[in-house]
């Protein structure tokens, strides 16, 4: 049997004496659509940033690809091939929709930087290639007209779809959202949702995602991770997990 | 255990021990009232009393003034001090602050008494501390900037040891209306914002009155790096020449600037801005453009034997490159103002003494280093007779224009 | 007279708008309020005398020297200074900046002394009097040179990917983490780019002036054009620069020399009470 795409083993996240994160592990496989679910505060987001390197985390390890890279520095993780969304969205105001997306497409390693501040040939023929790509994403959006507009000038959902086309840019293996329907009409959940399933079948990329729409998650996902507290407490298929008395309670005992 | 009774029993010594130091304290106060200490007056040494900037914008000239009178003094002990004793120079640093002057002149006065004091470069301090030494003990003689707080009217307190501003003025104008020939010249005072600068300006005011000519100012801070304003000034004005009042630096800026804008009208400095690095920095175009008025000949300008005795003993202090530098002389010459001072007094050296010796007058022979300087009971002015200096580039030398002589009908 | 002002004043007003070009690309960076922008300003000048007067090296050569150790600087400072403390407060950061600003000019006066020195170099001299318009060769250079490398960083951050990167991390660091950028290195560059452009205003204000650690407080000018051109927009420093040139130079030749600090901060002042987020400034995040 292959090495997941991506395995976490025995995570610990403490920040001074509260336990965000109490020796979770769970795997995500390569080609699927694996959801974390839980109740506010159990530890989703905090997950998020241990493996995209935003936090470091206490203890545990977190192979990515075969490699490790718990505690990497993030720029190091994205570049090995992990992309993400943020919960609150974060793109980049001062930039436009094309810009926001083109910066996906990271520069390799310091000659790129000094080779894209001299504009060498390489660098100008790498520059093409990027803005060729960005305009395909666009397209594959059906955004190519806001190309040039201010995301803040844009609805919500295409946000959204804005930071999503970002984390493509990014030629990730995986792509981790977070929270990609929040606040969104039930026509735009669906809009998502369907994005979601075509990027996987067109380009291939695997998913995590953590999403509050329970539904959405049963009919998109193949794996479920149920954390409650820090702590794991389901890992499954859609069907097992729904049936879980665990999880169950949790979702009863957790949300007034 | 071993602590406590220690303590006990220096507890129960206690009134014994405080009595003992007393009684020693009072001793060593009545020695130091008895005695000559209390005037920086030792059994082997004199001690005399500097205060200058050392640090800050105007070391570069205080600085120099200071090693000039502390190396006379090296050669004065050399050649066995006064009467006997060594003449030990304590020099302050004031960092062109009044308030560090008044400290450093606390603390000579009584901490670490000294003599006399010399320096004063700060006017400002000369402004602040006037009445004090005025009505006070110590005398000052040799101040290295003249300000009309402190010298006027006169006092036999306060003896100056510079070209006064109003001779810098009435010599530098005078030469210069006679040199470029003018009538009802048009002169402009560029200077920078102290009481000092203030007062110089009058004066050529008053000078060029005497021409029937007219005279503006413009100023700019001490620390100031952008002077085109100032020049965009004397652009408007158009003046036959200027005349510059401040620190090297602001000199500098000024001919420099007026260069790049083309502008060649003739400057000439106060003594205090005749030095070789202000000559280097103009460089020979605006350097021709430039001279100076000082009542002191730059080591190497002539053969005179104070000077040839100057340059060889600054050379052996390892300041040869400072002989040449009028700081330098003007510090050197305040030394043999000091010595003759110190050799008027008969019998027993204190403050008091060294004041009434001086009351009646006395004359420094400068030896050619400036003018003989006379001070009589009426009038400390110092050294009175200026003259004008400029740079020869190829021959790396000042260049002085005639002699003392010809001069003194400007100060009259 | 009006017209030689205006000259003068557009002259060093270019010269002042680069280096607040160069305080604006950090500040955007890494929010660092940089009191310190002024000592690099100096800095730089003193980089030029070191290499054309002490070491002797050829012109070009020369300056290539004092761009790169102007560099370096930035990168030290960034690198020893700024990284550990980001999180910090701004007001960590800004007294940060003042101690730096301190230690530069007290090490400057141990190694060079307090004595200005004097930067010759081979650009041209001399003078274009038009009518009664007096242009100085140099001040024509200084001001052609500041123009052409505020145009060439402009096109740098509109055109170029790594110019693109910069802008993205400034906006928001973590998007720019969570794609792949390395912001450590982004911000470095920015410390990198805001020092060059101090020294090379700090070469030029030392060549038309004298080069001592007085050139702080001309440097220390880049503080009020970045507020009065708006703290967070690049265009508004040079706007910024260009004005706070102009008022010095009118206000001290139709009023008086003593009166250009007070008409500078005054100016401020009135900015800061009705356009608190500068003259091209964004009103949303650029309030002072």
């Amino acid at each position: 049997m292959t090495e997941p795409l991506l395995s976490v083993d025995s995570l610990d996240m403490r920040f001074g004496g509260i336990v965000a994160l109490d020796h979770i592990s769970l795997t995500a496989e390569k080609g699927a659509i694996t959801a974390l679910i839980g109740p506010n505060g159990a530890g989703k987001t905090t997950m998020f940033n241990c493996i995209t390197g935003m936090y470091r985390p206490t203890s545990g390890s977190i192979r990515f690809a075969g490699r490790e890279v718990a505690g990497r520095p993030a720029f190091e993780i994205a570049r090995a091939g992990v992309a993400r969304t943020f919960q609150n969205l974060a793109l980049f105001p001062g930039l436009t929709v094309f810009e926001n997306i083109l910066c996906g497409a990271y520069l390799k390693g310091s000659s790129g930087l000094l080779q894209g501040a001299l504009r060498s040939r390489r660098s100008r023929r790498e520059e093409h290639e990027a803005e060729a790509e960005a305009w395909d994403i666009l397209g594959f959006l059906g955004m190519e007209d806001l190309a040039a507009s201010k995301p803040a000038e844009l609805p919500y959902g295409q946000q959204k779809q804005v930071e999503f086309g970002r984390a493509l840019m990014q030629k990730s293996q995986l792509v981790l959202l977070d929270e990609p329907m929040a606040g969104m009409s039930a026509g735009e959940k669906k809009a998502m949702s369907d994005l979601i399933l075509r990027v996987r079948s067109d380009m291939g990329k695997s998913f995590l995602i953590v999403e509050h729409d329970i539904p959405v998650v049963m009919e998109l996902s193949d794996k479920i991770v149920v954390l409650n507290f820090g702590r794991k407490i389901a890992d499954g298929e859609p069907e097992a997990v729904r049936n879980d008395p665990k999880v169950i309670a949790a979702y009863i005992g957790g949300e007034d | 255990m071993k602590a406590y009774n220690f303590g006990s029993g220096f507890r129960a010594h206690m009134p014994k021990a405080i009595a003992a130091a007393l009684v020693l304290g009072m001793a060593t106060s009545g020695a130091l009232a008895g005695d000559a200490p209390k005037d920086g007056v030792y059994a082997d040494h004199i001690d005399w009393g500097v205060i200058m900037d050392l640090s800050g914008p105007t070391s570069s000239s205080q600085g120099v003034w200071t090693k000039g009178l502390q190396d006379y003094m090296a050669m004065l002990n050399e050649n066995g001090g006064v009467g006997g004793r060594t003449v030990n120079v304590l020099a302050e640093d004031g960092r062109f602050n009044a308030a560090n002057d008044k400290i450093a002149f606390d603390k000579l006065v009584s901490q670490t008494p000294v003599i006399a004091l010399s320096g004063f470069g700060t006017s400002a301090t000369q402004v602040a501390l006037a009445s004090e030494i005025r009505d006070g003990a110590v005398p000052v003689i040799g101040t290295y900037t003249p300000t009309k707080a402190l010298s006027e009217p006169t006092s036999k307190m306060v003896y100056n040891g510079f070209c006064g501003y109003k001779q810098m003025a009435d010599a530098g104008v005078g030469y210069m209306v006679e040199k470029l020939g003018l009538k009802n010249p048009k002169v402009m005072t560029v200077a920078i914002e102290t009481a000092g600068g203030k007062d110089y300006a009058d004066y050529v005011a008053a000078a060029v009155a005497k021409y029937g000519g007219t005279a503006s100012s413009t100023t700019m801070k001490i620390a100031a790096v952008d002077v085109t304003p100032q020049v965009q000034q004397i652009l408007a004005e158009k003046p036959d020449f200027i005349t510059i009042y401040g620190i090297e630096n602001t000199a500098i800026l000024t001919m420099k600037t007026m260069q790049q804008y083309g502008l060649d009208t003739p400057g000439f400095g106060i003594t205090y801005l005749g030095t070789k690095s202000v000559y280097n920095a103009l460089g020979a175009e605006a350097g021709g453009n430039y001279s100076f008025i000082s009542c002191f000949t730059p080591g190497g300008a002539d053969e005179s034997d104070g000077n040839k005795a100057m340059v060889s003993f600054a050379d052996k202090a390892g300041h040869g490159d400072l002989a040449s530098n009028i700081n330098y002389v003007a510090g050197w010459v305040a030394g043999m103002t000091a010595e003759t001072a110190l050799k008027k007094v008969d019998g027993d050296l204190t403050r008091a003494s060294l004041v009434s010796a001086i009351e009646g007058g006395f004359t420094v022979d400068p030896e050619g280093l400036a003018a003989p300087i006379v001070y009589t009971p009426e009038d400390h002015t110092g050294p009175q007779v200026l003259k004008m200096f400029g740079y020869d580039y190829a021959k790396e030398t000042f260049v002085s224009y005639g002699d003392y002589a010809d001069y003194e009908k400007y100060t009259k | 007279m009006f017209a030689q002002v205006l000259f003068s004043g557009f002259a060093l007003g270019s010269i002042y708008g680069l280096v607040a070009l160069g305080f604006a690309v950090v500040f955007k960076a890494t929010q660092v309020f940089n009191f310190a922008q002024g000592a690099l300003a100096v800095c730089g000048a003193y980089f030029a005398v070191t290499a054309i007067s002490i070491l002797g090296l050829p012109f070009p050569l020369a300056i290539l020297a004092m761009l790169a150790a102007s560099a370096l600087l930035g990168v030290i400072i960034h690198m020893t200074l700024i990284q550990p403390l980001s999180g910090r407060s701004m007001l960590a950061i800004i007294m940060v900046t003042i101690a730096l600003s301190i230690v530069i000019r007290a090490v400057i006066e141990i190694i060079y002394g307090p004595q200005g020195r004097v930067l010759s170099t081979p650009l041209p001299t001399g003078v274009f009097i038009v009518g009664d318009l007096r242009m100085p060769k140099l001040h024509l250079t200084a001001a052609a040179t500041s123009w052409v490398c505020m145009a060439a960083f402009g096109a740098f951050f509109r055109f170029t990917r790594v110019g693109l990167l910069m802008r993205a991390t400034a906006d928001r660091h973590e998007a720019a983490m969570a794609a792949g950028v390395n912001v450590n290195l982004m911000n470095r560059l920015a410390w990198a780019i805001g020092s060059v452009l101090a020294g090379i205003g700090g070469l030029f204000l030392g060549q038309l002036q004298i080069v001592s650690t007085e050139l702080e407080t001309i440097g220390l000018l880049a503080l009020p054009a970045v507020v009065i051109g708006g703290l967070q927009s690049i265009p508004g420093a040079i706007v910024g620069g260009l004005l706070v040139g102009m008022i010095e130079q009118f206000s001290s030749s139709y009023i008086s020399p003593k009166s250009t600090d007070i008409a500078i901060y005054g100016f401020l002042l009135l900015i800061l009470l009705f356009r608190p987020w500068g003259l091209l400034g964004d009103q949303e995040t650029g309030r002072v």
